[in-house]
């Protein structure tokens, strides 16, 4: 019964995401065409200077798994989580015999999937342009796949955390936006981690911001040691746990004064 | 005109009233537009951490075109930027009726109405980065160059004003297009670069079709003697030719308008 309800709301939110194919379209066309603006820049940097032509390749590799990658990980419920707290609609979850964790999480992967399926073409068209040589193991495909599915776990946690800081904060948006800044900046996306100062990269390894993204990206293009990329399973682990656990000490607190604020 | 500037003085007054009651919202728009900045600062640091120059452009040229970017972008935040961020859910809950019967211009009601003061801390820092990079380069200042930089900022907005609302304005066909304002946003993003970094092919389409390349980065380069001073020509009459397109798709779009209950 539970799987019915599971599948349903997954369906659901496929139908909904194609009924607009324009907005999809026009958030792919975004995801894409910042990822392809900050490779051109660093194409640019390494062409005119004689760099390593092995770098931009890896560079390129980059931003072209980027878009596919960071599709994958991506969740954004936490405004409307908040959204819903403030405007009181969020009692539904309360009344209804379904979690808000498992409606937004199936919501997502629907979105999620129709999104991946319309970005297939335009990645397509930008490695026929950029043409990156490359080879891959299966061993690292499955890693950097898995390396995903965690980051979009982190992910999905630190929005639900975002979402539930709504029992107290009018609006969430700006610590959204914040969060957005970080990782556009620490965490990858507009400067892989591996071009950082070592210093840098040692202090962004530890900071939760590379793994909402960039980490998988990493793994995919072959840019890490094993030894770094244990380091990174552990440091992912280590943020999830903080932030799922934080976020049930919060949902218990917040829960209360929301009946409260309820009546 | 002057009717119009009286209005706006009004509006300006009203969500001035409005910041202040939600004197939070301020600040933490205030560590957004900081948090902005120092992410840049941070990307322009790794790029000249990797080398020393991008083709002719030092460190010093860049940051002159991003201290102007931040300028004319700080202003079309305060003058425009929130109205086009609700324009969607203006027109797709039947709102719009009540522009359409207000003795004024729909296009100046629908986006010039809110203005954001909290946007000044942009400003600010985008005077900061341009007075700092100024001291970087070598430029030898003369009546030119100091009328050039005062023309840039006000074509600038213009541009932007014209790509936002033609951008925003699909949402008159499209009945869902929430995220369509990042898109402006992440177009204007290549703003901040110079020219060299595109293809020529893209140049051309950043500079005619999407004009973000007019904006900061060509006018910059005419500026420091890298390019030649016709292109602030080119800019003047593309700045003026999107500002009269926008209009005119604007006006078209209202005619397609549904009110949301019908």
């Amino acid at each position: 019964m539970k799987l019915v309800k599971i599948t349903s709301i997954f369906r659901l939110s496929l139908q909904d995401i194609s009924q607009y194919p324009a907005e999809t379209l026009v958030r792919i066309f975004d995801n894409v065409f910042l990822s392809i603006l900050i490779l051109m820049v660093w194409r640019t940097i390494y062409q005119l200077n004689q760099a390593n032509f092995e770098m931009l390749n890896q560079i390129t590799l980059f931003y072209l798994a980027m878009p596919i990658f960071s599709s994958i990980s991506g969740a954004w419920h936490g405004y409307y989580v908040a959204e819903e707290i403030r405007d009181g609609t969020f009692s539904r979850y309360l009344l209804q015999p379904i979690s808000f964790i498992v409606y937004y999480s199936m919501q997502n992967l629907g979105e999620k999937l129709y999104k991946i399926l319309l970005m297939i073409p335009f990645i397509i068209v930008a490695y026929y342009l950029f043409k990156p040589q490359f080879q891959i193991s299966l061993l690292i495909i499955g890693i950097s796949l898995l390396a995903s599915i965690l980051s979009w776990v982190f992910s999905f946690s630190l929005q639900t955390l975002v979402g539930i800081l709504g029992f107290w904060l009018e609006e969430v948006s700006s610590i959204n936006e914040l969060i957005n800044i970080a990782t556009i900046t620490f965490g990858g996306r507009a400067v892989p981690a591996f071009l950082f100062p070592a210093l840098l990269f040692q202090a962004v390894e530890i900071m939760p911001f590379r793994y909402l993204t960039s980490f998988p990206v990493e793994i995919f293009t072959q840019s890490l040691t094993w030894n770094e990329i244990t380091r990174g399973f552990i440091i992912l682990f280590v943020w999830l746990f903080l932030v799922i656990f934080t976020s049930m000490i919060l949902w218990k607190q917040g829960l209360k004064k929301y009946g409260a604020v309820g009546g | 005109m002057l009717k119009y500037f009286k209005i706006w003085i009004i509006f300006a007054k009203v969500s001035l009233i409005r910041e202040i009651q939600y004197l939070s919202n301020f600040w933490m728009s205030v560590l957004v537009e900081v948090g902005y900045a120092l992410g840049t600062i941070f990307i322009f640091e790794i790029f000249f951490y990797q080398v020393d120059h991008i083709g002719t452009w030092t460190k010093g040229d860049l940051y002159l075109v991003y201290g102007v970017f931040r300028i004319f972008s700080a202003i079309g935040s305060f003058v425009f930027r929130a109205n086009l961020e609700r324009f969607n859910s203006l027109v797709n809950s039947g709102e719009f009726d009540f522009v359409l019967l207000k003795p004024i211009s729909p296009l100046f009601f629908s986006t010039l109405r809110i203005v954001s003061f909290s946007r000044v801390s942009q400003f600010l820092i985008g005077v900061a980065i341009f007075l700092w990079a100024l001291s970087q380069v070598n430029l030898d200042w003369g009546p030119l160059q100091i009328a050039m930089i005062f023309i840039i900022i006000p074509l600038g907005v213009t541009t932007r004003y014209s790509v936002g609302v033609l951008i925003n304005t699909p949402v008159f066909w499209f009945e869902r297009m929430k995220n369509i304002r990042q898109l402006e946003y992440t177009l204007f993003s290549s703003a901040r670069y110079p020219r060299i970094v595109f293809p020529k092919a893209l140049q051309h389409l950043l500079i005619f079709v999407i004009p973000t390349l007019l904006v900061a980065s060509l006018p910059i380069e005419v500026v420091l003697g890298k390019a030649s001073i016709w292109w602030f020509l080119v800019y003047f009459i593309v700045s003026l030719a999107f500002l009269y397109i926008a209009r005119t798709v604007f006006y078209f779009g209202v005619k397609q308008y549904n009110s949301a209950s019908s």
